[in-house]
């Protein structure tokens, strides 16, 4: 058999065994999720009966369209500020020579370990009209009447600078590869051919950066659609409802069961969203190639020198990034007083470790502990690799529907995707394991780290591979010694996302919950409902100080990774 | 009738009367028939799948350990699924349908289960073996058995009682400023007058409780309890998502009272935190959870003996711990403030007025009018 006809059947067998686990994985919640959306809205899951009433209560509830424009207002703002400030800090970080890159990457990733509900508390605590440290900082200083205000977090422009502040990082972790991978000779060629700056923007940067800027796009607007925590934290004390939170009411009312099969026909209605959303990504990105900036020519990124923008640019990034340390650090607070109170100089007195020493001791919390280690090490890495494999399909072997498909969990709120995951392993005896949450977060985080390794391999031209094919390498060899570390560096931050989006998570670890499967979100929901505001801020920093750890560690890697490919080091 | 006709009748009659002789030791062996044999059989079960919602407690898993051993000579291994009401019974019902029972203690509201024959049917019957063996041995379980509701016996206990009330910061504002009556807010006062502007809570599901329940036995119709609801809404409270974050909102100073249920307040308040209750004076709204034992269980005995020991020892362990525990419990402070209030009227839905969907469609008229 010579190389040619060996790569093809290998290939072919390494196509169909990803295919088939991508659609086994993924397949059964979705037919779960469209059978459940069909039941009559008085039916428990697994009851019989069809109906499309579900269906009938969206298109006719009264506040629909209130729930709509407000969601759309708060995605259109929480996109544009989480892109844009993403964006910005990714290429000031790949791309200038901005002081401490390094640290700043670091600080980019770190506030990604704390959960959003957390933030969204320390955010409240922070800016409350009643509560917030800040207001009561503004009023002292400024001499202000009364016991409230002058900001509200608890408005539209609150949600918004909350949830964009708390996406930038995300956004900056999915685009900094983009810009990292950047060949600078295209820009160059268009500086020679005496291109201005704004022109070679318009015109080389921004047209190269599409197929990732758009993936972003589709991507953090679906999010936005989804992401609860903090509409639900601060949009519904301020009366503002959006479409997550209106779906998470659903399958939460205090008395009663709740609508499961409205919830699940609301996921059928934005997994169907999420699709169109994808089709125009994918006709808009129809012709690869000429998105491929990795070619087989050795480039070194070159980095653009700032001069006396330095230390704005700098200032700038600060700003951004004390704005991800305030929630963190007012939560810090909080776990060193036994009752809550304002950061002052006569608290200081009531600050100890005692609630760490509490915490850390809670056998439930160690129990917990065990799980979430086992949880943390295993679905981001299972994830990222299937993300790769359908990735690498989609872009390499032009099989579009295997990523499509990796992708369509987006679509699906978590609480509806943990309900059908629910409903298809009750049957199993993989209910109630820690395994059940190992396949939920795979299922959740493959629509991330498939848009951050395909927007990474649309980079790579296929000279490359066809070259190591021509000198004989099987396709394994090829994947491991030519295309993987290319596209390392997208490879960790995918996997250090999927890794503090399985930290931050509550839905799944608190919907699926049982007394085997335990882990540190659980463990942390619980301590929130004692109530034991100091015993949750404590375990929350822990978390803070364990994602430090694994970040740095990552970085390590990734670093390591780039000085062998002889790209400069921030 | 003919000959034939009645031989086959009778033999039929026999063989029923066989069969029926034949099942009753399996069935009666459930549960042992005798403390002793309840007991023994317990200790050979040795594990008990507990699905309950107050593991949080500081220290409270190590202290009713120490009790039960205490009590009983032996430590069960307790194995513990948090759940909340009414996540507990959706996701135990589905379980069953698929044959799998992973509780041998469910918590659960008693009005979920209660009038509906073909949940009834999953629970087994602990009344009988409480009444009989446990209560001429215990006074507390006898206390608490005494005061169950008949629609809920013989399949749940309640052990938690969701009363509404008033929470507010002593900080913030004194009892006497505080409402006294739901009857005021119908009169544009309580929470509804311009001084509370901004400066109270309600939660959100339910949708706005504890006002979602003022149908209960028609005692207020649908338009009065929109009319009032409209009112609060005009008054811009903080509205969150549960009591939990009620409380939480009233102890942090960020409102200076709410509407929610009392529970929980306790614990916080021996935190430090600078929190009260109040009940409303004309009516008491509460929602009872109770503890069940499902067919199937695989530690029957061991449930039934937690339990016993729940409503003996637990109750008044939890109540010193967390607050202010059942009303069905004669010791609890609950019991006791409600009989210094004897002209309040207690209101709990019952399983006719919820499988008739009145309470659904309260919450669906009251849910529309919430921002």
């Amino acid at each position: 058999m010579d190389s040619s006809a060996r790569f093809n059947a290998q290939g072919r067998l390494l196509t169909s065994v990803i295919a088939a686990v991508v659609v086994l994985l993924l397949g059964s919640p979705l037919v779960v999720l469209f059978i459940t959306s069909l039941r009559p809205p008085s039916a428990l899951p697994l009851d019989p009966g069809m109906s499309l009433e579900n269906f009938a209560t969206i298109v006719s509830s009264p506040r629909m369209v209130k729930v709509l424009v407000n969601t759309a207002i708060y995605g259109a703002g929480a996109l544009f500020l989480s892109l844009t400030l993403g964006a910005i800090i990714a290429f000031l970080v790949e791309r200038t020579d901005i002081p401490f890159r390094s640290a700043i990457y670091t600080a980019m990733l770190v506030s990604l370990a704390v959960p959003t509900m957390l933030k969204a508390f320390g955010w409240v605590l922070l800016l409350s009209p009643g509560l917030g440290w800040i207001n009561h900082l503004l009023r002292q200083g400024f001499g202000l009447e009364g016991a409230s205000g002058p900001l509200n977090i608890y408005t539209m422009t609150g949600m918004i600078f909350v949830t964009g502040i708390g996406l930038s990082n995300n956004a900056f972790l999915m685009l900094s590869p983009l810009f990292r991978q950047m060949n600078p000779e295209f820009e160059e060629a268009a500086q020679t051919s005496g291109s201005k700056a704004f022109t070679v923007l318009r015109k080389v940067t921004l047209p190269l950066l599409l197929p990732g800027l758009l993936s972003a796009v589709i991507y953090f607007g679906m999010v936005l659609v989804q992401v609860m925590e903090t509409a639900l934290a601060i949009g519904v004390p301020g009366g503002i409802r959006v479409l997550s939170v209106h779906i998470y009411l659903l399958t939460k009312a205090e008395d009663g069961i709740p609508l499961y099969g409205l919830a699940a026909a609301f996921g059928v209605v934005l997994l169907l969203l999420a699709l169109s959303l994808m089709g125009v990504y994918f006709w808009l990105t129809r012709q690869q190639d000429q998105f491929s900036v990795v070619t087989g020519k050795s480039f070194r990124p070159r980095q653009l020198k700032l001069g006396r923008w330095k230390y704005i640019a700098f200032s700038f990034v600060m700003i951004v990034i004390a704005c991800y340390a305030m929630p963190m650090l007012i939560l810090v607070w909080a776990s060193l007083v036994k009752v809550y109170q304002a950061p002052s100089f006569e608290a200081l007195s009531q600050v100890s470790l005692q609630s760490y020493f509490r915490t850390l001791a809670n056998p439930l919390v160690q129990q917990s502990a065990t799980n979430t280690l086992t949880l943390m090490m295993i679905a981001p890495t299972l994830a990222v690799f299937i993300a790769f494999c359908a990735s690498w399909l989609s872009v390499k072997r032009k099989m579009r529907w295997v990523e499509i498909f990796a992708i369509t969990p987006m679509g699906v709120p978590n609480v509806v995707l943990a309900l059908a995951l629910f409903l298809i392993y009750v049957m199993t005896p993989i209910h109630g394991s820690i395994w059940v949450l190992i396949i939920a977060h795979i299922i959740a985080h493959l629509p991330f780290t498939t848009r951050v390794l395909s927007a990474a391999l649309l980079q790579l031209h296929k000279e490359l591979e066809e070259a190591a094919h021509v000198t004989g390498a099987t396709t394994a060899r090829t994947l491991r010694t030519v295309t993987v570390p290319l596209v390392l560096p997208a490879v960790v931050n995918g996997w250090l996302w999927a890794f503090s989006a399985t930290l931050r998570d509550f839905t799944f670890a608190i919907f699926l919950m049982t007394g085997r499967n335990m882990v540190l979100p659980s463990a942390m929901w619980v301590l929130w409902n004692v109530p034991d505001i100091s015993g949750t801020a404590a375990l929350g920093t822990v978390y803070m100080c364990g994602f430090v750890f694994v970040t740095i560690a990552a970085r390590y890697v990734d670093q390591r990774q780039r000085k062998k490919a002889g790209w400069e080091v921030g | 009738m003919k000959i034939d006709d009645r031989k086959h009748f009778f033999a039929g009659v026999l063989c029923f009367g066989i069969l029926l002789l034949a099942a009753m030791p399996a069935l009666a062996q459930v549960f042992g028939k005798t403390y002793e044999e309840i007991l023994d059989r317990a200790k050979k079960e040795g594990e008990l799948r507990l699905w309950w919602e107050v593991p949080g407690e500081r220290g409270l898993g190590e202290q009713f350990e120490a009790a039960f051993k205490k009590r009983f000579g032996f430590t069960p291994r307790v194995s513990l699924t948090p759940v909340t009401n009414p996540d507990s019974i959706l996701r135990f019902l589905t379980e069953v349908k698929v044959g799998r029972v992973d509780a041998d203690l469910l918590y659960a509201g008693a009005s979920d289960i209660a009038g509906r024959p073909e949940r009834l049917a999953l629970f087994e019957d602990i009344d009988t073996p409480l009444v009989k063996i446990f209560s001429p041995k215990f006074k507390g379980v006898e206390g608490v058995l005494k005061n169950v509701a008949a629609w809920k016996r013989p399949y749940s206990v309640d052990v938690t009682t969701l009363a509404s009330g008033i929470v507010y910061n002593t900080k913030r504002t004194s009892a006497d400023q505080l409402p006294r009556t739901y009857a005021e807010f119908a009169e544009g006062k309580g929470f509804a007058d311009p001084k509370w502007k901004g400066n109270f809570a309600i939660n959100t599901i339910g949708p706005a409780s504890p006002l979602a329940d003022m149908a209960i036995h028609g005692y207020w119709d649908i338009e009065k309890q929109k009319k009032v609801l409209q009112m609060l809404l005009a008054n811009k409270p903080l509205i969150k998502r549960s009591s939990g974050d009620v409380r939480m909102a009233v102890a942090l100073g960020e409102v200076a009272a709410a509407t929610a249920n009392i529970g929980g307040t306790e614990g916080l308040r021996k935190e430090g935190y600078p929190i009260q209750t109040k009940l409303f004076e004309d009516v008491m709204i509460v929602g009872s959870i109770g503890l069940t034992i499902p067919k199937g269980a695989k530690s029957p005995n061991l449930a039934l003996l937690y339990l016993a020991f729940i409503l003996e020892d637990g109750l008044p362990l939890v109540e010193r711990i967390n607050g202010e525990g059942t009303f069905v419990d004669p010791r609890s402070q609950l019991a006791k403030t409600l009989k210094a209030m004897p002209t309040a009227k207690i209101l709990e839905w019952t399983p006719e007025e919820i499988v008739a969907g009145q309470r659904d469609k309260v919450r669906k008229a009251l849910q529309a009018l919430m921002p």
